[in-house]
């Protein structure tokens, strides 16, 4: 007796690692992006990772329990490739932005030693389908080092998933006409400095692998992470000549480059796709600047990257509309986009972009990044059921939903 | 017969001068009214710029031009109840406190590129507001967005005198912190003050008019522009707009309003709402807001989307506004939003951007809606006009396309600027 | 033709008074008001006025003070410069945002109308700075009449219609104060900030005159208050109310337009100064003056950059609508484009009489509709018995390519201008070699070094300071003046641009250095270190 009583407690107290530990997730309809969707399927899910995908037909396994919904689509969670999130706060202008330092090079800077998960913000983005974001830098010539994390867990280390991400290195030309600010060099000078950097980085980098005695410099130091680990070099650039000099750096450096931004990419299409250069695109949100390009100039340009098979991912650099990042996609199916390559965008082609092989669609063996919707992915009306982030269901309110709840009882505080 | 023939040029001159509306015929479109729900397959008439009728077949009553609009939705043009666009010469008097007289009818810019771009959205009626740098801001104008007109013609003079006033962090900081108020009790105390001096004002010339019937009538009283607008809201020939983020300051403004008896139409980017939607429901004060724009100040950074939910609970009438020139061509994705924060249906959620604001800027026997009689503005979209997949491809106001995409595809160079010109 | 240089005649002038002079002009090609030259004409001038004109048979006889024999030349009647906002010292240079001034206005007391830039009393008399480099500009280009308009304030003052022959105000000013001048840009920081808000402020003045009005003469219990005497508000009664008229100067099309909303508060309208797009909108009934400029205006606020193409496309279509305008109306009156740009006055008006319109048209609006604006029709404006001889002598027809006037007549009085005095002069001096420069100024005094090499009338070189290095990328030498501009970086990436003027003289430079567009500007003495031709 005595005994079953033991193991029942002890049944009793693994049950919930059990129950979390492995589910079986069944929708409407599972949009895997890497292949077709799947009308009423089943995923069976297992520390955290995809184990097996089934259909309606095939019995269900008993070890896993059922999550149900029966009116939902499962999309993998998306993936914001250019995003303040954790490094800015209330306002632009405030004591709580962190994202852009003084001075021209800068890349000793990471966004994951000022990455701050507590605030209101994250879990409101989280809780829209965004779950894993590069969080960027900006400011200066070489702003820093981005850090692509994730959107749930405790605290930073929790939520990193690759610490040295990205170098963003800017080529846009961003002071305001009137100011001359003597911390950032003339566009021409930029590349210069830019090049002269990554010369000496690489330098550095060469000699410290072959162990030679050499003085040390915080800032090759910091960039070594690009040579030894091959990681890839985001140029934010938007004129024509600007995104020519990113392809040229990036090539005669043989280093991976990404094109940030991208604005007249729709003139050197050919270009761009010879160079292999992936895209990620600025908020679409920022409106068209000259009269003759046409008020649509910003809309068209992911239908027309998609006909030249040049990969680009949308990206919203602004954390606290992090809502609208699906709904610009839509935005460009409107004007020329397919909708297939709109969803990918958002979530395979960015995971593709940074070297992720486990995230971004549903296939087996990937992290159980998922979202539960009630409709369409690109839809403004769509309203988001649920999240997991690798195999946990993210329980509880965020700040909007919290608030409500509070006003609805008009009652002050918790 | 010479007499006849005079006021046969009269007439002539007398409709010459009004810009004719004009008509058109629209076949087969997919038409969102709101007493009717969606017809699908029907046809629009409009004569001399009023919607005549809406049925299946219309025969054509003679030369009217036609549009095939199969396949695509028509709903009622966007109005946008609060933006900035098309003015010039600076949109706020920064240096003084209460300055109702300043009127931005007159800075109205008609080749602001703004207004195309708003058309591209299906945007077609637009509330130029004063800026929120001062406690009493300045007077406000509605206009038509009739691309390549003059600005006299495209203020719509049927609309309500608004007068612009704004609480919060705005008028507080204006200054530098310099001058007073740098609080919000002295912003509600500046406007406490300017209307009981406009009460004052207004007595000055109610006894001057009673001693003026009499024998010897004393010199008029100094007329006070200032005053004389702010008497004019006492009166309630023009209402309020305010501009304010919290709950707090906006109650004590009703509570001003209901002191002085004016009206306070409606709260521009209230984020708050939601926690007092029992007291704006009562005094049935409408809302210009965004959907889920939020966190660019201080002020900004307690809201919830979900407080649409509440707000339509106890009835509190919304309308969206964009208050920036890129996201006043995406205000029918904001209005689908409000599906999913408020629960709205459809067709509910479509009035936020079409009926509500008309209803808010004192329009909605002219615009709005797709009623027989009403002016014909409309907007076409190629899909569902809540969505972010379909587009505008086709803008009317009062009958006459200003903004068609083929049309736009196709002269997009340099030589359209000379064709517009050419025109004039 | 004897030939006089300008300057010593110049100086010469302002000794001497305005003396009885007669001179003779034979042969010439006279400009008729039907809009023909009628060759073989005679013109005589005694005491400062026209006293006969006509053909060479009715010559008159006798000996005259001076006899100019012009044969295949044309006499015009002498220009007017209807809108020059020069002659005036410069703007106080705006203070960049956030520096000494007060951060932000008091918004609760509104400063007196002058700190405002309401000044209707300010007089151009006493702030006129006529230099001579100007006054012999506008003589040689053949104005004899300039009305200058001030440029600072909201409402800055009156204008002036002077003639640039004499720096004394005694002498030189023909009319004072034709218009009160108002500009719809507004101030920053002080009542008004908005175009509308000026608008406001007239209204207001308007509604204080008429209160004054009707308690004049009331005792204090019944008229309510005391009035003390404000002058500058009594300045805009005869604006307001009286026959005084205002000279809106407008720059774009919403600011024709406000300036129609200040027509109606005045009861003779105000003369506008259109903008280069006044073919937006119906023009004013009242007289206009307009800038012949084919330029479309500055962007408004919420214009996107790359508007310049759009504008490009709109220059081409500007001439037309300007022809257009001068076949509907006969009372235009000319500015030049840019205050002072004589030299593109007279190339857009050649631009537009290829465009069809009538060269009488084009000469009117430069001669006798300025002086019916300015009233002063009796003496100016047309080549008749008993007015005023000011006028002009072509070497070609005024308005043919490549003119150039050869005599201005002012009130009688002869200025010749021979082809030297435009600066293509031959080199006298040759500075070449290497130069120790100090240069003195209000940020201190510094010292470099410059190497010079002249080349065919070219100057090239190099100024070389704290070894940073400034090459010279525009110079030339005529007689003894020098002038070059140079153009380098200091601090690591501030391009900056410095001008010099001056003269070389025993082996020494010396003249100015302006930087960046003549923000500072530092008197300049270089001495030889070599020289000689040796870089």
């Amino acid at each position: 007796m005595k005994r079953t009583a033991l193991f029942l407690s002890l049944f009793l107290f693994l049950l919930p690692l059990f129950s979390s530990e492995r589910f079986a997730l069944k929708a409407k309809r599972i949009v895997t992006v890497s292949g077709s969707p799947i009308e009423g399927g089943v995923l069976l899910i297992n520390k955290g990772r995809i184990e097996r995908v089934l259909s309606y037909q095939d019995p269900l396994p008993e070890e896993y329990p059922l999550v149900e919904f029966k009116e939902g689509t499962v999309y993998p969670g998306l993936i914001n490739l250019y995003s303040s999130l954790g490094i800015t706060g209330v306002g632009w202008g405030s004591v709580w932005n962190d994202s852009k330092e003084v001075g021209s090079l800068n890349p000793q800077l990471t966004t994951f030693s000022a990455f701050y998960p507590w605030s209101n913000l994250l879990p409101i983005v989280r809780s829209f389908g965004t779950l894993t974001v590069l969080v960027a830098p900006s400011g200066g010539a070489v702003s820093g080092r981005a850090a692509l994390m994730k959107t749930s867990g405790w605290n930073p280390d929790e939520m990193v998933v690759e610490r040295d991400a990205a170098l963003i290195v800017q080529l846009i030309d961003k002071r305001p006409p009137r100011e001359k600010e003597a911390l950032a060099p003339t566009p021409s000078k930029r590349t210069k400095e830019i090049r002269e950097f990554l010369q000496a980085s690489r330098i550095y980098s060469l000699r410290a692998c072959a162990g030679e005695k050499q003085a040390y410099s915080p800032l090759y130091e910091a960039t070594r992470f690009l040579w030894e680990k091959k990681r890839p070099l985001i140029f934010a650039a938007n004129t024509v000549e600007e995104i020519r000099e990113a392809i040229k750096i990036s090539q005669e450096f043989a280093i991976p480059g990404i094109l940030l931004g991208a604005y007249e990419g729709e003139k050197l299409l050919p270009e761009i796709r010879l160079s292999g250069l992936p895209v990620i695109l600025s908020s679409l949100y920022e409106g068209n600047r000259k009269w003759e390009e046409g008020y649509d100039m910003v809309y068209r340009l992911p239908g027309l990257l998609e006909k030249s098979e040049i990969p680009f991912a949308f990206s919203f650099y602004s954390s606290a509309n992090a809502f609208d990042f699906p709904v610009q996609a839509g935005r460009a199916v409107a004007y020329g986009l397919s909708r297939e390559e709109a969803v990918k965008a958002l979530t395979l082609t960015p995971a593709r972009i940074m070297g992720l092989k486990d995230r971004g669609s549903i296939d087996v063996g990937s992290w159980a990044d998922l979202i539960v919707l009630d409709g369409d992915l690109l839809e403004g009306t769509t309203k988001v059921l649920a999240v997991f982030c690798e195999g946990k269901r993210i329980e509880g309110m965020d700040y909007f939903q919290r608030e409500a709840e509070r006003a609805s009882r008009r009652e002050t505080g918790e | 017969m010479k007499k006849l023939t005079h006021c046969l040029w009269i007439l002539l001159l007398l409709a010459a001068l009004r810009l004719p509306g004009e008509d058109l015929l629209l076949r087969e479109g997919r038409f969102y009214t709101f007493d009717k729900g969606i017809l699908e397959g029907y046809d629009m008439l409009i004569m001399n710029g009023k919607i005549r009728s809406i049925a299946k077949g219309i025969v054509n009553p003679g030369k009217v031009p036609e549009r095939d609009l199969k396949g695509l939705s028509v709903v009622p043009g966007l109005i946008d109840s609060h933006n900035h666009i098309a003015l010039a010469g600076e949109i706020n008097e920064v240096s003084e406190n209460i300055t109702p007289e300043i009127d931005m009818a007159e800075q109205i810019n008609p080749d602001d590129p703004n207004i195309y771009y708003c058309l591209t959205g299906g945007v077609t009626m637009v509330h130029l507001l004063h800026g929120s740098a001062n406690p009493i801001g300045g007077r406000n104008v509605t206009v038509k967005l009739k691309w390549g007109e003059s600005a006299e013609e495209m203020i719509e003079r049927r609309a309500l005198p608004t007068l612009k006033l704004a609480l919060g962090e705005n008028p507080k900081t204006a200054t530098g912190g310099k001058s007073f108020p740098i609080t919000r009790m002295g912003v509600a105390a500046s406007i406490r003050t300017a209307f009981s001096q406009a009460l004052e004002y207004g007595k000055g010339w109610e006894d001057w008019r009673r001693e003026a019937k009499g024998k010897k009538a004393p010199p008029p009283p100094k007329r006070n522009q200032r005053l004389e607008v702010l008497l004019e809201v006492l009166e309630g020939k023009r209402v309020v707009r305010c501009h304010t983020y919290r709950a707090e300051e906006s109650l004590e403004l009703m509570r001003i309003a209901k002191e002085y008896g004016f009206r306070v139409q409606g709260f521009e980017h209230f984020h708050q709402a939601y926690r007092i939607a029992d007291e704006l429901a009562k005094e049935k004060i409408g809302l210009s807001v965004f959907t889920d724009s939020w966190n660019y100040k201080a002020e900004a950074s307690e809201f919830t989307p979900y407080g649409f939910a509440l707000l339509r609970e106890k009835g509190v009438e919304v309308s969206l506004n964009s208050d920036l020139s890129e996201a006043m061509r995406r205000l029918n994705i904001e209005a689908g939003k409000m599906v999913r924060y408020a629960g709205m249906e459809r067709m509910e959620a479509l009035k936020t951007v079409t009926l509500n604001p008309a209803r808010l800027l004192g329009t909605d026997k002219y615009v709005g809606s797709l009623d027989v009689g009403k002016d014909a503005d409309l907007a076409v979209f190629d899909g569902d006009p809540l969505s972010p997949t379909s587009k505008c491809c086709l803008t009317i106001i009062e009958g006459r396309v200003y903004f068609d995409r083929e049309e736009d595809l196709r002269s997009r160079s340099v030589k359209r600027v000379e064709e517009k010109e050419a025109t004039r | 033709m004897v030939k006089k240089s300008l300057s010593p005649l110049l100086f010469l002038f302002f000794v001497l008074p305005l003396d009885a002079q007669s001179y003779l002009l034979k042969n010439v090609s006279i400009w008729t008001e039907a809009g023909t030259l009628q060759g073989g004409c005679f013109l005589l001038v005694k005491d400062g006025f026209i006293d006969s004109l006509g053909p060479m048979k009715a010559l008159p006889k006798g000996t005259f003070d001076g006899e100019y024999d012009l044969k295949g030349h044309c006499l015009y009647p002498a220009l007017i410069d209807s809108y020059n906002t020069g002659f005036q010292p410069s703007a106080t240079p705006k203070r960049a945002e956030g520096s000494e001034e007060a951060p932000g206005p008091d918004k609760n007391t509104r400063l007196p109308l002058e700190e405002r830039g309401f000044t209707p009393r300010k007089s151009l008399t006493e702030t006129l700075l006529l230099k001579n480099e100007d006054l012999s500009k506008t003589l040689s280009r053949g104005f004899t009449l300039v009305h200058v308009v001030p440029r600072e304030g909201i409402v800055g003052g009156r204008t002036l219609l002077v003639s640039p022959i004499s720096k004394d105000p005694k002498v030189n000013t023909v009319s004072e104060g034709p218009f009160q001048v108002l500009r719809l840009e507004p101030n920053s920081n002080r009542y008004p900030t908005t175009t509308s808000g000026i608008l406001a402020q007239i209204r207001e003045i308007k509604e204080e005159l008429l209160y004054r009005q009707a308690r004049k003469g009331l005792p204090p219990a019944v008229s309510g208050r005391r009035f003390p005497y404000d002058p500058e508000l009594e300045a805009f009664r005869p604006l307001l109310f009286g026959n005084e008229r205002f000279l809106v100067v407008t720059n774009n099309m919403v600011q024709q337009r406000l300036a129609e909303h200040i027509g109606k508060e005045c009861p003779l309208p105000p003369v506008l100064l259109l903008s280069p797009d006044f073919w937006r909108r119906p023009l004013p009934s009242s007289p206009i003056i307009l800038p012949l400029l084919f330029k479309a205006p500055l962007a408004s606020r919420y214009s996107l950059e790359g508007e310049e193409k759009k504008r490009e496309a709109e220059e081409r279509l500007y001439p037309e609508k300007f022809s257009l305008l001068f076949k509907e109306r006969a009372d235009i009156v000319l500015a030049p484009p840019d205050s002072g740009d004589y030299d593109g006055l007279l190339k857009n008006l050649r631009a537009l009489l290829k465009r069809g319109v009538q060269e009488k048209r084009l000469l009117d609006s430069l001669t006798i509709n300025p002086a019916r604006l300015f009233k002063v029709q009796d003496r100016y404006g047309t080549l008749e018995r008993g007015k005023a001889a000011d006028f002009i002598v072509t070497d070609t027809p005024l308005l043919e390519e490549k003119s150039r006037v050869t005599i201005t007549f002012v009130e009688g009085r002869p200025f010749e201008f021979s082809k030297e005095e435009k600066g293509d002069e031959v080199p006298k001096v040759d500075p070449s070699g290497s130069w120790s420069v100090k240069a003195q100024g209000s940020l201190g005094s510094f010292s470099f070094t410059m190497v010079l090499h002249l080349e065919k009338g070219n100057l090239a070189g190099q100024l070389v300071y704290q070894g940073k290095g400034f090459d010279i990328t525009e110079g030339s030498v005529s007689g003894d003046r020098i002038s070059f501009s140079a153009r380098g970086t200091l601090l690591g990436d501030q391009i900056m641009e410095l001008t010099f003027q001056g003269r070389m003289a025993d082996k020494r430079i010396e003249g100015t250095l302006s930087l960046d567009e003549g923000e500072e500007s530092l008197s300049l003495v270089a001495n030889p270190e070599t020289l000689g031709g040796e870089m």
